[in-house]
């Protein structure tokens, strides 16, 4: 019984300096602030829709409070609430998912807060406004991209996220209306394989390795995000095959899939513009504090292509 | 129930365990059934209650031929197998485990508690068994574990009841209130198949006796017709002179000397002596604390004061590994729970404690093992087929001898040996004696615990004899009697 | 008949392989080219290593979930101290070395402090998880190798035409055979999974070799650790997610018994080549992930139905 104590006492304390350090974070809201609860910025891609919201926040003169939901949904209900405790005037959030913030922003819109939610949409009325990059349009522009590069066809390979997720569907739908001529009865293009990555790069690089091993032709390959990218581009390596000169594409814009491209081992990766949503997020959330303007409710932002720019 | 089992042939992968074996049980009797261990009684009473299917030959129950294909087929004919190694779950309740598959249920589909504690307080109350059928398996004692099983069997309104080695447990109170139990229930009208290798108390309770020998039936005899003798030459073909066979040496230097050996609640202040080529045996009651003051000697329980020395020289033995190192060898009480591992072959259970010797360089030679083994099988007499062969595919007999060997193997100066031939048939019991005088002869320092005091008086040369954990009195062979034994054992004596 | 029944007995998974193999090469026969098989075995090698490593733990009755936690620790730690200039010939030893130590954590608390392995790995594994985040910041170690020639080499060189993974595979394979074939510590590993109590009253040192056996599968999860990071050239902190239970699965497809005791390595590999074959065949084939998912669920069930019936 002892020993039970002893534990549960010290989980206690833990938490309370867990939270604590939380506290830390995100500090003190005198004059006008804005809560950004971010999924998960363990993953660095999304550091960059982070410092974007921070930025343009500063600029406006807004102290920008940033929460971590360390991509486990159901730490973010709590700290929206933390948030409203705390009296800030607008949230800008990315959800881990559909559906467990619902109730606590629903509060907060009820409290006449604005909320923008980016990248991912929540289950709930009287949002502000939802930006989120066109994943359908950029699959679409990666097709054409390399319809650009490959005029004549050829034979290519479509690694995929995990299966059923928006992003999957999209950008794969996207892409395959160009690419497949199933879809697009003008396409030369033929689709020799297609596997599953799961977004991440140990699988990618697996089912990589295997359809290299299956096929002696392959002129390109289209990833559905860098991650997966970077793993193809290895198991290319790992089979002596660097220099047949395979078309690599990825997609999000990640600092390692830029370091890639600048070593010649990649060739391009369709960008999300999360610099444009975050300041935009933080403009639509000025407006309407200052002068309650609505914007409208969903904006899709199209991604470029990283060798356009 | 009159049940009648003639010419069964039975085979395991090519092996004839049983050819022409039979028996013919009468309503209203017990019947014993006795044959050496691996003489196929267990085989052909699992035949009976459908746990095996036979290959050749006929069971008739009351007149009709039966055709068993499981045990719920000779359930329903009301036969009830008791086994030695009792079917019980000691985290359950008594309850629990009486209606264990057969729950009453509400109409929900709830089990009805209320009436089943009702139920097996009536049935328990029938055996004289008055406890709170709410209580765990685990806090009584193993003479009402039994009873709990029959319990079960009245449950079922068997007539027939097998009994495997009901009493190798059992204190000889327990004893009496099970003949007692088994005696009523027969007036009732409940035959009974009894398995056992104690020749006293099968004439004591059984009408009649059915012998086998080699998977073969051997003969039937009335118990009022026949002889101890008769029904032992009966079961090994042949006769058997003197049960315990003796040698007599003097003693040489003391080897064991334990002093005020204490572990609290077990036993206490407990010291004695043993000489080289001398056996001390070790009696009382179960529970008596013999058991716990072997463990402690073997370092496999932790004690609280006191001192072991060995040749004159004080020992710390914390763990079997010291144990060993400082020879000494123990061959326990619990054959399936501390001496094999029954899914181990017979070559690796018997090397177990001795596999350094068998290593060159670090690396095991299998070679080495093989004739080792070969060595032991053959001096021991284990019969077995091979020594691949699974422990667990053996008789209880011959998984004795495997244990013996597996300490034997390890050269042992001090062996200690804790119920050495429990469930263990009249031929082997007597080679394993003939083993015990042999190590004697070589000046091994020899301890037996056993609960059998003809066997304690038979083969040792001091007995001790333990008392709610503290030794008593220790008797020279000439001056010991069961009578004296026993009233130092009960706690009389002075 | 009997006979027939040993050979199946000893030899069903390498059937069940073969079977496989065939099935696979018949739909298309680039499945069987030299190229894709040794591309088979550098995938495998991974998830055979830890499965090696699981063979023990499971063989004493016990289980390690903290394998995969411990290979993307050991994998993350290692990508830290080859980018901060760290020598390799220095990382490598120290990563292995660390996994060993990890391991031995477990051991302590399932040997000495007497608690159920599937708990004390279960949190172990929360917590190295957590200690890899907090050691990234959650971000991984990318382009590790390009200055790394011998982290290179794990994944990509060969040696006699064989590739590394290969080759290291099958030399640790034959050293853990004979460990668990002819040393008293192998004996013992099974005595204490067929009965621990029996084992310990032998006079085996079984508190040590229930610690060793994790020791043991947590150096071959750093080992793992090493090849991935060198396999990706980047570390990355939430790699080896569900590697234990691949693992598992490999032990369980060998025929190796959960309840500990019975089992062989050989068995284990045979498992690892079965999923992995599957993995790779399955790929080849074209077919499509859902039933890929499908497929290898329906291949573990068979395998231990065909395991208790021939344990029967």
């Amino acid at each position: 019984m002892k020993k039970v104590l002893l534990v549960v006492f010290a989980a206690l304390l833990l938490m309370v300096g867990a939270a604590c350090s939380n506290d830390d974070e995100a500090s003190g809201a005198d004059g006008d602030s804005i809560a950004l609860l971010m999924a998960d910025l363990g993953n660095p891609f999304f550091h960059v829709l982070r410092d974007a919201v921070v930025e343009r926040g500063e600029e406006l003169g807004y102290e920008v409070l940033v929460y971590d939901g360390q991509n486990d949904a159901s730490r973010q209900p709590s700290q929206v609430e933390d948030a409203l405790q705390k009296g800030v005037s607008a949230i800008i959030i990315n959800p881990a998912d559909e559906s467990s913030s619902a109730n606590a922003l629903k509060e907060a819109i009820d409290k006449g807060i604005p909320v923008v939610t980016v990248d991912r949409a929540v289950d709930v009325d009287g949002v502000l406004s939802y930006l989120v990059t066109d994943n359908l349009k950029g699959g679409e522009l990666v097709g054409k991209w390399l319809e650009g590069q490959l005029p004549d066809g050829g034979k290519v390979i479509h690694m995929e996220g995990v299966m059923g997720t928006a992003p999957q569907r999209e950008r794969g739908g996207g892409f395959l209306s160009v690419i497949d001529p199933n879809e697009n009865s003008e396409s030369k293009f033929e689709i020799i394989g297609t596997a599953v990555g799961d977004f991440s790069m140990a699988p990618a690089e697996a089912a990589m390795s295997d359809l290299l091993a299956r096929h002696d032709e392959i002129d390109a390959v289209f990833a559905q995000n860098d991650t997966m990218a970077v793993g193809i581009a290895r198991a290319i390596e790992t089979a002596g095959r660097q220099d047949e000169g395979i078309i690599i594409i990825g997609f999000d814009g990640a600092k390692e899939a830029y370091d890639l491209i600048e070593k010649g081992e990649m060739n391009v990766t369709a960008v999300q513009d999360f610099d444009f949503i975050g300041s935009e997020a933080v403009n639509f959330v000025d407006e309407y504090l200052k002068n309650g303007t609505e914007p409208e409710d969903f904006v899709l932002v199209d991604v470029y292509m990283s060798d356009s720019k | 129930m009159e049940v009648i089992m003639k010419g069964i042939n039975k085979s395991f992968s090519g092996v004839q365990v049983l050819k022409g074996a039979g028996i013919h049980v009468k309503e209203k009797e017990i019947h014993a059934l006795m044959g050496e261990n691996g003489a196929g009684k267990s085989t052909l009473m699992k035949i009976l209650s459908g746990v095996y299917t036979k290959q050749e030959g006929l069971i008739e129950i009351n007149g009709q031929e039966q055709h068993f294909h499981s045990i719920k087929d000779s359930e329903n004919k009301k036969i009830a197998f008791i086994h030695q190694e009792l079917n019980v779950l000691n985290e359950m309740s008594i309850v629990e485990n009486m209606f264990l598959g057969k729950e009453i249920k509400k109409k929900l589909g709830l089990v009805n508690n209320k009436e089943m504690t009702k139920i097996a307080k009536e049935k328990l109350h029938l055996l004289g068994l008055d406890v709170d059928p709410t209580i765990l398996v685990k806090d009584i004692s193993v003479g009402k574990r039994q009873l709990v099983e029959i319990a079960k069997a009245l449950l079922m309104d068997a007539e027939l009841i097998i009994m495997d080695e009901p009493t190798a447990a059992l204190t000889d109170k327990e004893i009496d209130l099970l003949f007692e139990i088994i005696r009523n229930l027969k007036n009732k009208g409940v035959s009974f198949i009894y398995i056992s290798h104690r020749m006293e108390e099968i004439f004591h309770l059984c009408d009649t006796i059915t012998v086998m020998r080699d998977g073969s039936f051997v003969g039937q005899k009335d118990t009022k017709d026949t002889s101890f003798d008769e029904i032992v030459s009966m079961m090994v073909g042949y006769s058997l002179d003197d049960r315990f066979p003796r040698v007599e040496i003097d003693p040489g230097n003391i080897v064991l000397s334990v002093k005020d050996l204490n572990l609290n609640g077990k036993f206490k202040d407990v010291s004695f002596d043993v000489r080289e080529g001398e056996i001390l045996g070790f009696s009382g009651l179960m529970g008596s604390g013999r058991t716990d003051v072997m463990h402690a000697i073997f370092g496999s329980i932790p004690f609280d004061s006191g001192t072991i020395s060995i040749n004159q020289k004080k020992v710390q033995i914390n763990s079997p590994i010291q144990a060993k190192k400082n020879g000494i060898g123990f061959i326990t009480e619990d054959r399936k729970n501390e001496g094999l591992i029954l899914s181990f072959s017979v070559a690796e259970n018997t090397i177990l404690p001795s596999l350094k010797n068998f290593t060159e360089k670090k690396l095991i030679k299998e070679s080495k093992i093989t004739g080792k083994v070969a060595e032991y099988i053959k001096k021991l007499n284990v019969r077995t087929p091979n020594q691949t062969i699974e422990t667990n595919k053996l008789s209880g007999g011959n998984q004795q001898k495997i244990v013996i060997a597996k300490w034997l193997m390890t050269d042992p100066k001090i062996l200690i040996l804790d119920e050495p031939t429990r469930g263990v048939d009249v031929g082997a019991k007597k080679e394993i004696y003939e083993i015990i005088n042999h190590l004697k002869k070589q000046g091994v320092a020899i301890i037996v615990v056993s609960s059998e005091l003809p066997e304690v008086l038979g083969i040792c040369d001091r007995i001790a004899v333990m008392h709610e954990g503290v030794l008593k009195k220790i008797f020279t062979r000439l001056d010991a009697t069961q009578e004296k034994i026993m009233e130092y054992a009960t706690g009389g004596g002075k | 008949m009997a006979r027939f029944e040993g050979v199946f007995r000893k030899y069903g998974t390498v059937l069940g392989l073969i079977l496989l193999v065939v099935l696979i090469t018949i739909i298309n026969p680039r499945f069987i080219t030299l190229d894709n098989i040794l591309n088979i075995f550098r995938q495998v090698s991974i998830n055979g290593l830890i499965a090696f490593g699981m063979t023990f733990v499971i063989l004493t009755g016990g289980i390690d979930l903290s394998v995969g936690a411990i290979l993307a620790l050991s994998g993350m730690l290692l990508g830290l101290m080859i980018a901060a200039g760290v020598p390799e010939l220095i990382a490598i030893p120290t990563v292995i070395i660390f996994g060993a130590l990890l391991g031995l954590f477990n051991g302590i608390f399932v040997a000495k402090v007497k608690l159920q392995a599937f708990i004390v790995t279960l949190a172990t594994m929360t917590m190295y998880r957590g200690i890899t985040m907090i050691i990234s910041d959650g971000i991984p170690a990318m382009g590790l190798t390009s200055d790394a020639p011998i982290l290179n080499f794990f994944s990509q060189g060969s040696i006699l035409g064989l590739p590394f993974p290969m080759v290291l595979l099958l030399i640790v394979f034959v050293i853990l055979m004979i460990l668990l074939k002819y040393t008293v510590f192998g004996r013992g590993v099974y005595a204490i999974g067929g009965n621990e109590e029996v084992a310990r009253l032998a006079s085996l040192p079984t508190d040590r070799i229930k610690t060793m056996v994790y020791v043991i599968s947590g150096t071959m999860a750093a080992l793992a650790g090493v090849i991935l990071t060198s396999r990706l050239s980047s570390a990355q902190p939430t790699a080896g997610m569900m590697f234990e239970l691949d693992a598992i699965a490999a032990v369980v497809i060998g025929g190796t018994s959960l309840a500990g005791g019975k089992g062989r390595l050989f068995g284990t590999l045979i498992g690892v080549l079965i999923i992995g074959v599957l993995n790779n065949g399955l790929n080849i084939i074209g077919v499509s992930a859902f039933y890929q998912q499908f497929i290898k669920g329906l291949v573990i069930l068979l395998a231990v139905i065909l395991d208790r019936k021939s344990t029967r």
